[in-house]
């Protein structure tokens, strides 16, 4: 319980920071009573119209990678295991490529998302296959990575062939990711989606406890490992599709926030969830503000993918020791 | 008392046949469960488990079959200990005891008084409820054992199925599983136990079921099942059968050669 309500304060707290960071001059208090509805007009439209969206995707994003996270981690019992090095928010953005660039997207908003959210439902099926097969977790996490390679490489040549001008740089925010210049209508677009995503995840939590016996002894114990298995695989995609739609792929999120709060949670799956879902959303938030902050200093503005990859990678290395030395 | 029955059990797997026509019917006791590697125990005991379909033929508990039951009935009757052991993350040992109850319990049921007395018995009945605070990445092989027993003894089921309970474990610890199931057993439940040790099975268990090649060569009580005429028939081995002390004894002493 303190856990979580520590998460939870962090969360807001980064929200704030969020809402209170940006390229305009503003103060604080300005964009504060901005979001409000009162003071500047142009106060008001940059921080309703503008901070808010940002705020709101990082943190529902960021939340949806960590649950999801937790959840393939608890279902695989594969503490390497997260959307991202699974491949999973790359089939995402493979999807979300196809439907913009071969026209589905101008047919309807939903088209991204749901192309988006197939994208990444294919890539989870494949590995819960393999997985079904090959118990190693080295095997598992070898063929995410090598799924993960054809995916961002299909969503390179997709944007190679296609006739759009700025293909090119926008390869790059598929693969890395960002909230840059989102809006309410992004809002919107995912967080249904997301929502019921992380909802069905969150109905797994006995089967994940059950599972830490084994496959066998958990279903010995009534549980029904086909249904866990497909309310995560369907609530991975929704909650991992709907949000690479809207943000492009942002990777580490769901291996870094599961890892550090284990501990806090006395190890149990299901006490994770939570708090899992709150820390992705407290570090995307983070790392938001970290690339707007760099941003103020060098000028550009970094993809986000390239702030949780250059602390991810090397966390990812971190992990692989400690496994290999049995300390996990 | 319960009934637990197969009836003509049929399971190829991998194009090889596993379990061939296999009929037997149990009711309480200590059931030894033996034959050599491969001879289909532990898949007999998964589909008994109702964990694996078998391929032709039912498992019926009580008169009803064991498909036609809901998951968390079936698993409130039956419940199994797998040999495996590894434990996927350093938990306490009181919680994955107290897994041993989400039979028991819906989805957002708080934590019982019935609950808690269950997770206390089987703990206190391997005496490992020292260990309770312990997490199951720091205690020894020996006392994860007994833990993970104590997990299945938690379900509190009139039937309990386990397989290899004893492998690995030092002679004290393997009489000490040993105690724990004739216990379970002298409360009138069902214990039915994939036993590789022949001197222990011969001890302890009211019945023993030889099995060899996916059939059963022999059961009844053990005394006449483990006999030096069926051990050469199944495991092709001599054996030295006596009594020490008051306790029987089997020990094998070589293998026969063609």
């Amino acid at each position: 319980m303190r856990t979580l309500s520590t998460l939870g304060i962090l969360t807001l707290a980064l929200s704030i920071g969020s809402i209170i960071t940006g390229y305009a001059d503003i103060s604080a208090s300005q964009i504060l009573l901005g979001l409000m509805g009162s003071g500047e007009p142009a106060h008001v439209v940059i921080a309703q119209e503008l901070r808010l969206p940002r705020a709101l995707l990082a943190a529902i994003i960021g939340g949806a990678l960590g649950l999801c996270g937790a959840a393939l981690q608890g279902l695989l019992r594969n503490p390497l295991a997260e959307p991202g090095n699974i491949g999973v928010t790359s089939g995402a953005a493979f999807g979300a490529v196809v439907a913009l660039y071969f026209g589905f997207a101008n047919m309807s908003p939903w088209a991204l998302p749901l192309t988006a959210m197939v994208g990444a439902g294919l890539v989870v099926i494949f590995i819960f296959l393999l997985a079904s097969r090959e118990s190693s977790n080295t095997a598992l996490i070898l063929a995410g990575v090598a799924i993960g390679s054809v995916a961002t490489a299909l969503t390179a040549l997709a944007m190679n062939l296609s006739p759009n001008p700025w293909a090119l740089s926008e390869i790059v925010f598929w693969l890395m990711g960002s909230l840059r210049d989102r809006s309410m209508a992004d809002v919107t677009l995912s967080l249904p989606f997301i929502v019921v995503g992380m909802g069905l995840i969150l109905t797994t939590s006995r089967g994940l406890d059950a599972l830490v016996l084994g496959e066998e002894t958990a279903s010995s114990l009534g549980i029904n490992l086909s249904s866990v298995r497909i309310r995560i695989i369907v609530g991975t995609a929704l909650a991992v599709g709907a949000g690479v739609a809207v943000a492009g792929a942002i990777g580490f999120i769901g291996l870094i926030v599961p890892h550090l709060l284990r501990s806090f949670t006395g190890y149990v799956p299901s006490r994770l969830l939570l708090p899992s879902a709150l820390g992705g959303a407290a570090l995307l938030l983070a790392a938001d503000i970290g690339v707007r902050l760099l941003a103020n200093a060098a000028g550009t503005e970094l993809y986000l993918g390239v702030l949780t990859a250059l602390v991810g990678g090397p966390f990812f290395i971190y992990l692989i020791f400690k496994i290999r030395r049995g300390l996990l | 008392m319960s009934k637990l029955a197969a009836n003509e059990i049929h399971l190829t797997l991998k194009g090889r046949k596993v379990l061939e026509n296999i009929s037997l019917e149990l009711g309480t006791g200590l059931v030894g469960l033996v034959g050599p590697n491969g001879a289909g125990k532990s898949s007999l005991l998964r589909i008994m488990a109702g964990i694996w379909s078998s391929d032709m033929g039912s498992v019926v508990l009580n008169g009803t079959p064991l498909y036609s039951l809901e998951a968390p009935e079936r698993a409130r009757q039956l419940a199994f200990l797998p040999p495996e052991r590894d434990m996927h993350w350093p938990l306490p040992v009181s919680h994955v005891v107290s897994l041993g109850r989400v039979p028991h319990r819906g989805p957002f049921a708080p934590w019982s008084a019935e609950d808690e007395a269950a997770v206390v018995a089987a703990l206190k009945s391997v005496d490992a409820d020292h260990l309770s605070d312990r997490s199951v990445s720091e205690i020894s092989n020996g006392e994860r054992a007994r833990v993970l027993l104590a997990r299945a003894l938690a379900v509190d089921a009139p039937i309990l199925l386990v397989d290899e309970a004893i492998a690995a474990l030092d002679p004290a610890h393997q009489l000490q599983v040993m105690e724990v199931l004739r216990g379970e057993a002298d409360k009138g439940r069902l214990v039915l136990a994939v036993l590789h040790d022949l001197g222990l099975a011969r001890r302890y268990c009211d019945e023993v079921v030889l099995m060899n090649q996916g059939t059963i060569h022999d059961r009844g009580p053990a005394e006449k099942v483990l006999s030096a005429k069926n051990m050469g028939d199944v495991y092709g081995i001599e054996v030295e059968m006596g009594m020490a002390q008051g306790q029987p004894y089997i020990i094998p002493t070589r293998q026969i050669k063609e």
